[in-house]
């Protein structure tokens, strides 16, 4: 049985020596015009919490979190439809339409809004592309399949005669979704939430194209120290800080959505 | 070579000095770089009688620039998809970028700025220290560099080719980032110091994006 393990601790021990690496390289010191860093020293951490750094970090939990809410409401009338739509055309059909972004890759899909969000399809009334609006829609865009699935998935798992009895009694169907439903949908959403708002924190290509340079999220930050400036320990440094302020963020959030919910 | 292209079906005006990318009727309509400022910061800078090494000069009037960018670039590709799209109609674009848009069939001017000329684009080729392989890698080295693949080279992606005996189509002898001889390389070409943009380049960036990339 213990053999079992060694794949999964070869693995682990990969990840160990890379993000040791990443470590390392933090406490480095980064020479302007040479790749090779110098000595010890902890400058690159208080470069990355200088005001521009802090304001990746804090876009980028400011759209993680509004993504989260949005692809919420957007995704849960989908998933309801998805759940209990009766015919089993309609719902093979709604399926076929969630999973369609699945097969067109993220860049591809983003590209897809460059030229909607660029009045090149539709004529906005504000500027849509190169600002946080814009990035935010292609956020919602690319998350929804997952939350749909995940919802659908809990709501399917809520039997309809609960429903059907808050009827029975005199509930009008607003006053079931709220006191029936949704509570017990809420493992899909808390979960669904939860995955999103984690894997837009580290979201990169959505920000870097639609963002038009001017959206930055964290990893936005990391690639362009790392790579534009070959500031490598400054990338590591900041990459290492968003690290474990992306931990402590999931670990509030997680610990709020484990609270059991108020009688 | 870094210069200006521009889309002449939706930019109106003429465009024929860097100058002219400070004209209020071209607000919102530029795309420049982003991973890489070096190039406009020492135009602004050469305006203002300075150069890459005092580029503080042009700080003044690059930040007067800010209203006119619509968007920046880190790559190649955004920077074609935006031109190609209309986004932004004017760049600070490398000129085969622009030329490969025109073998595409997409209108784009490229220019030979008559204020300032554009800024070289630097590539370099490197043999790590130590390595087993030195005399393979000089001899790639020389390939690249050879009179065959030099031609290709301004054939195919419309790069000034660096052996002075490449062959150069007469179509494309005096267009804007194809240079022939060394004089043509001074005259119609900035070259920046290598070290001094090795060494600020992150400083310059740093910068570029706190004051101009940051609305």
């Amino acid at each position: 049985m213990k053999l079992l393990l060694l794949p999964s601790l070869v693995v682990i021990a990969v990840f160990a020596a890379a993000l040791g690496g990443l470590f390392r390289y933090s406490v480095l010191e980064f020479v302007p015009g040479s790749l090779t860093p110098g000595g010890f020293t902890l400058a690159n951490f208080r470069a990355v919490v200088s005001a521009q750094y802090l304001g990746y970090v804090w876009d980028t939990v400011v759209l993680s979190a509004a993504t989260t809410v949005l692809t919420l409401v957007a995704s849960y009338p989908v998933a309801y439809a998805l759940a209990r739509t009766p015919s089993r055309a309609t719902r093979s059909w709604l399926l076929i339409l969630t999973l369609a972004p699945f097969f067109t890759g993220a860049i591809v899909r983003t590209y897809a809004w460059i030229l909607v969000l660029g009045n090149a399809v539709v004529t906005w009334p504000i500027p849509m592309l190169f600002t946080e609006r814009g990035v935010l829609i292609g956020l919602v865009h690319f998350s929804m399949p997952t939350m749909i699935l995940l919802l659908a998935a809990a709501i399917s798992h809520v039997d309809p005669a609960y429903e059907r009895a808050a009827a029975s009694l005199g509930a009008r169907p607003g006053r079931v979704f709220r006191r029936v439903t949704l509570p017990l949908s809420l493992p899909g959403i808390v979960s669904g939430s939860l995955i999103v708002f984690a894997w837009t924190l580290s979201a990169f290509p959505t920000p870097e194209l639609l963002g038009g340079g001017r959206v930055k999220m964290i990893a936005n930050g990391v690639k362009d120290l790392a790579l534009d400036s070959f500031n490598w320990p400054g990338a590591a440094a900041f990459a290492i800080l968003a690290l474990g302020l992306t931990l402590g963020l999931l670990s509030v959030v997680g610990r709020l959505a484990a609270r059991p919910a108020p009688e | 070579m870094y210069t200006l292209a521009y889309r002449p079906d939706l930019v109106k005006e003429e465009i024929t000095r860097w100058s002219d990318l400070w004209k209020p009727s071209l607000r919102g309509k530029i795309a420049m770089p982003d991973f890489d400022p070096s190039h406009i910061i020492t135009i602004a800078a050469l305006m203002e009688g300075g150069n890459e090494s005092s580029w503080q000069k042009g700080q003044e009037r690059l930040r007067q620039l800010k209203p006119s960018i619509v968007a920046f670039f880190s790559t190649d590709a955004q920077s074609q998809d935006l031109m190609k799209t209309g986004q932004a109609p004017v760049q600070v674009m490398l000129s085969v970028n622009a030329y490969h848009l025109q073998e595409q069939g997409v209108a784009v001017k490229v220019v030979q700025p008559a204020d300032f000329p554009g800024i070289v684009g630097i590539d370099t080729m490197a043999v790590m220290a130590g390595s087993k392989r030195a005399d393979a890698a000089h001899q790639l080295i020389n390939l690249v560099l050879s009179r065959e693949i030099q031609s290709q080279l301004v054939e195919g992606l419309r790069a000034g080719p660096v052996n002075s005996g490449a062959a150069v189509p007469a179509k494309l002898r005096g267009q804007p980032g194809i240079f022939l001889t060394p004089a043509e390389w001074k005259e119609r070409g900035y070259i920046m110091d290598d070290e001094v943009r090795a060494k600020t380049l992150p400083g310059w960036r740093e910068w570029f994006t706190a004051n101009i990339v940051k609305k």
